[in-house]
């Protein structure tokens, strides 16, 4: 078991098969650095439970192809990203810094597939980015590609 | 969270130079060989920056074009995020292997008034989706047009404006609808000749090929190829021995591991290959059991980065038309049968892409009509509107900006 604790000083215990899915804990142990508690000075305990809970599900990958629990994980995965904003990218900036590949993935997919489609107003407000541009500047990049600003599938609601 | 991520930056920093956190940072400084693109910034310099803009590239890499070009009004970083070389390159290289940003461009030449029309639609499944009518890389609409090849999201076009002399021949980028105009080959592309394009490696540059129908003792025309850096074409030795190139003018020269194929002629015919590289032929074997006898057009393609083989005799009887591709390249015995279809309507097919699902999409002329079509080993596919003069490319979506390449 390897212990982790969290930037509000809780510790949780993981199973080591479950953890070297995170290639910076995974060099950690082999460096025989991972002898006490772990600490992960910025991830909170809400997001590093989310974290686990994903450890946990996947382990062993390469066991679920084999006995057909493939659906099942993939289930798991779209359930697991249902969840807000300011959640997703805190889970993002765990997995860059703990280096999870597969979690990485997962959550930058669907903070994508979620952008999509949005317009301009939405994305910045979603994202909480203030525009610096100026008008003419806007209108510039407009000019280039028109057709990139209008469609019926473009989504002006944030959410 | 930014005051907790300079805490741990400085816990960081103050340990050992051995210490696993800071072994990568070393690695990053020891001066990998530079690749393409800018050097990336590390969380040594800059630690706020590598977060953001590697998790924001991470997440953009994965959206569509049409996306990108609106987000570049979202900030000033989104802009210059966008418009970087080196994030175009990132962004293909995600798009080049996911089926949804598989793009088809087709045109024809419009009945009624005798001008020419393109458009690129979406072909992630086996529907057609988002059809878009395109501008012309050029400023009045053509009379002539003719798409080469497609290559990283930006095809080959030629477009005529007149029906005189003059052709122009270009690099456009269809998602982008930006484009250069190429110089003129020694040999004009009038004649028939079929072209290819492909990013070498080596040179860190884009090839263009073109191959002349027929070998030079007939047609005195050579094989031409132009690196787009050197701006200007130069001849290239023909393969030896090869009697003429079994190519129409509505062929490409498939590019697969890092060499164009087509089909030659010597004492029998074969697959020529050409090492965009280093410039060597290759040769390699056509599978057995493909049709050689007269009046059989053979030719190659590339269907999901393999060689695909294809014949059809297309005056024999019900024009069999028979498609391979080779699993391993280079392994004779790793040509695989797809499917041989026979329909006496199908005559000069060319395979064009390959849906998930392995349905085929080929172009072909339909010899009751005379009229250019699409169809898959399953019938028909109508969802492409069959004209005159027609044809189509598959293509993978990207923001490559052909200004940037000359």
């Amino acid at each position: 078991m390897v212990k982790l604790k969290s930037n509000d000083d809780k510790e949780f215990e993981v199973e080591e098969a479950a953890v070297i899915q995170s290639e910076m804990i995974k060099n950690m142990i082999e460096d025989g650095c991972a002898t006490s508690v772990i600490p992960l000075p910025n991830i909170d305990s809400k997001t590093l439970i989310k974290v686990i809970e994903y450890l946990n599900k996947h382990i062993n990958m390469g066991k679920a192809a084999e006995t057909g629990e493939e659906d099942d994980l993939k289930e798991f995965d779209e359930q697991f990203v249902n969840m807000g904003w300011e959640e997703l990218f805190d889970v993002i900036m765990a997995a860059n810094y703990l280096n999870i590949h597969e979690l990485m993935e997962l959550c930058c997919q669907s903070a994508a597939d979620r952008l999509k489609n949005k317009s301009v107003r939405a994305v910045r407000e979603m994202l909480k980015i203030t525009n610096d541009l100026t008008e003419e500047e806007e209108q510039e990049i407009i000019n280039d590609a028109p057709w990139a600003f209008e469609g019926p599938e473009i989504d002006d609601t944030v959410n | 969270m930014r005051e907790a991520r300079l805490r741990w930056f400085g816990h960081v920093k103050r340990r050992g130079m051995d210490a696993p956190v800071r072994r990568c940072e070393r690695l990053a400084l020891d001066g990998f060989r530079r690749g393409r693109g800018r050097p990336k910034k590390y969380w040594g310099e800059a630690i706020e920056v590598y977060f953001e803009e590697d998790i924001l590239t991470n997440i953009l890499s994965r959206l569509p074009v049409r996306s990108l070009l609106r987000f570049k009004c979202v900030a000033k970083f989104w802009k210059t995020l966008v418009d970087d070389p080196y994030f175009r390159m990132k962004h293909l290289n995600h798009t080049k292997n996911d089926k949804n940003f598989q793009k088809f461009l087709f045109y024809q030449l419009s009945p009624m008034k005798d001008i020419f029309s393109i458009h690129s639609c979406s072909l992630s499944s086996a529907q057609v989706e988002d059809v878009r009518k395109l501008d012309f890389p050029s400023n009045v609409e053509p009379r002539c047009c003719q798409v080469y090849c497609c290559c990283d999201g930006l095809a080959i076009i030629r477009v005529d404006e007149s029906n005189d002399e003059s052709h122009i021949l270009l690099l456009w980028n269809p998602s982008t609808e930006e484009s250069i105009v190429l110089p003129t080959p020694e040999f004009s592309v009038e004649g028939y000749c079929c072209l290819g394009m492909s990013f070498d490696s080596n040179s860190d540059d884009y090839k263009i090929l073109k191959i002349p129908q027929y070998g030079n003792e007939c047609r005195n025309v050579y094989g031409e190829i132009l690196a787009l850096k050197s701006g200007s074409w130069r001849k290239i030795d023909e393969h030896p021995g090869v009697i003429f190139n079994m190519l129409y003018v509505m062929h490409s020269l498939a590019c697969i591991h890092g060499a164009f194929h087509w089909v030659g002629f010597s004492r029998n015919y074969f697959v020529i290959s050409l090492n965009i590289s280093y410039e060597e032929y290759g040769e390699i074997p056509l599978p057995d059991g493909i049709c050689l006898r007269d009046s059989t057009d053979i030719g190659i393609s590339e269907l999901e980065g393999m060689v695909c083989a294809y014949s059809n005799a297309y005056l024999h009887g019900n024009h069999p038309f028979k498609l391979w591709v080779m699993k391993d390249y280079g392994l004779k015995e790793s040509w695989i049968a797809l499917f041989s279809i026979a329909n006496p309507y199908i005559s000069m097919p060319m395979p064009k892409y390959r849906f998930a699902d392995g349905t085929v999409l080929f172009w072909y002329i339909n010899f009751r009509r005379m009229t250019n079509a699409y169809g898959t080993q399953r019938g028909p596919f109508r969802l492409l509107p069959p004209g005159l003069a027609q044809n189509g490319f598959a293509f993978t979506e990207s923001l490559i900006c052909p200004k940037l390449l000359m």
